[in-house]
């Protein structure tokens, strides 16, 4: 399989909205890079020679234990607290997490999935699979921990979303009476 | 719905695609490059261990306001519930909840005059408040993985000036520490 080709078809036919989508996936591909090698660096640093995502070297599967988001939800609360002057409101969804140890390993299960699934983006067939998981990941992080990676969001929305056809469609709308001919007219 | 082009854009039409695989295979060597240099560490990819090490116990520091009857020397060790008076905003301060706890971690108890001057300087501008610097520390205990989080005073920050806490030694309620 030819990786760059997957990622970037020269055959298929150039658009408004193929622009976009090949901008933003391009960008994402850049974070996933940068993402990747800080994973590596971690590894080496700790545990040279085994290639493994760093938090799963030092903690074997045991690192989806719902008790490790249960610490990291107080002290992102302790530092909510401690910035804001006030007491932050436990949202629905901490609520669930926090009553409930199998909720709490479930969702850092989830996590685990969407992270290590996120190198297979770069397969057309799972890509869009893959990016909702990796949105759905980051929703709960925003939620469970309050940590707003925001711009990874919207980059991941666009790519899968059908937002390159709507972009599409608003400039066929646009330019519709001149632009398009069909080939071999006139 | 796509346009379709003429044949004789279809070369250069992803240019740009192509010069990126340059730009990612560039940036990739100036990562690697400032990586290896600076033991790993350089923004925007400083180490952010929280997911990378779990279970792994944390301090942090908070602030809070108590009323100048509840600031009685010695202070006590507690659990959240117990946590007397409201949580000031160090962000009002201008101080970093980060830098902050770093610096709380490399402090040795008991808090004696250069580490109270270090305390003073970051609370220079605080005036007629009444307020308790908190060391807090959460972990999983080691019998049942249950969450453990203790608010731990360091020193007290009123218009008299900076002190070191007394604190009480009372046996910690909850199994060992």
């Amino acid at each position: 399989m030819n990786l760059w080709r997957e990622l970037f078809d020269p055959d298929e036919p150039d658009s408004p909205g193929r622009r976009v989508q090949a901008g933003a996936l391009e960008l994402t591909v850049l974070v996933q890079v940068h993402a990747d090698l800080w994973l590596w660096a971690q590894q080496m640093r700790t545990h040279p020679g085994i290639i493994a995502p760093a938090g799963l070297s030092r903690t074997g599967l045991s690192w989806v234990d719902g008790h490790h988001l249960w610490l990291w939800i107080r002290q992102r609360a302790v530092d909510g607290a401690s910035s804001f002057g006030a007491e932050g409101h436990e949202s629905a969804l901490q609520r669930l997490i926090t009553r409930n140890l199998r909720f709490a390993t479930l969702f850092l299960t989830l996590g685990l999935l969407a992270e290590l699934s996120s190198s297979l983006m770069i397969v057309r067939r799972f890509r869009r699979w893959v990016l909702l998981g990796l949105v759905g990941m980051h929703v709960g992080i925003l939620y469970v921990l309050d940590i707003a990676f925001l711009n990874n969001i919207y980059l991941l929305a666009v790519l899968a979303l059908p937002i390159a056809e709507l972009v599409d469609r608003y400039f066929a709308g646009a330019t519709r009476p001149s632009a398009v001919a069909p080939p071999g007219a006139g | 719905m796509t346009v379709p082009r003429p044949p004789e854009q279809a070369a250069d039409a992803f240019a740009l695609d192509r010069r990126f695989k340059g730009v990612t295979i560039g940036l990739v060597s100036a990562y690697l490059l400032l990586a290896l240099t600076h033991g790993g560490e350089f923004w925007p990819f400083s180490r952010f261990g929280m997911f990378a090490t779990p279970a792994r116990p944390w301090l942090r520091a908070t602030l809070r306001e108590l009323s100048a009857e509840q600031i009685v020397q010695p202070l006590r060790e507690v659990g959240v519930k117990e946590l007397a008076g409201q949580p000031f905003a160090l962000g009002s301060l201008g101080i970093d909840q980060n830098d902050l706890s770093e610096m709380l971690r490399k402090l040795k108890e008991p808090l004696e005059g250069p580490q109270l001057a270090l305390i003073a300087r970051y609370f220079k501008d605080v005036r007629d408040r009444n307020l308790v610097l908190y060391a807090v520390s959460g972990r999983l205990r080691s019998t049942d993985r249950s969450l453990r989080v203790r608010y731990r005073p360091l020193a007290l920050i009123t218009p008299g000036g900076v002190r070191a806490a007394q604190v009480a030694d009372v046996p910690a309620a909850g199994g060992p520490r």
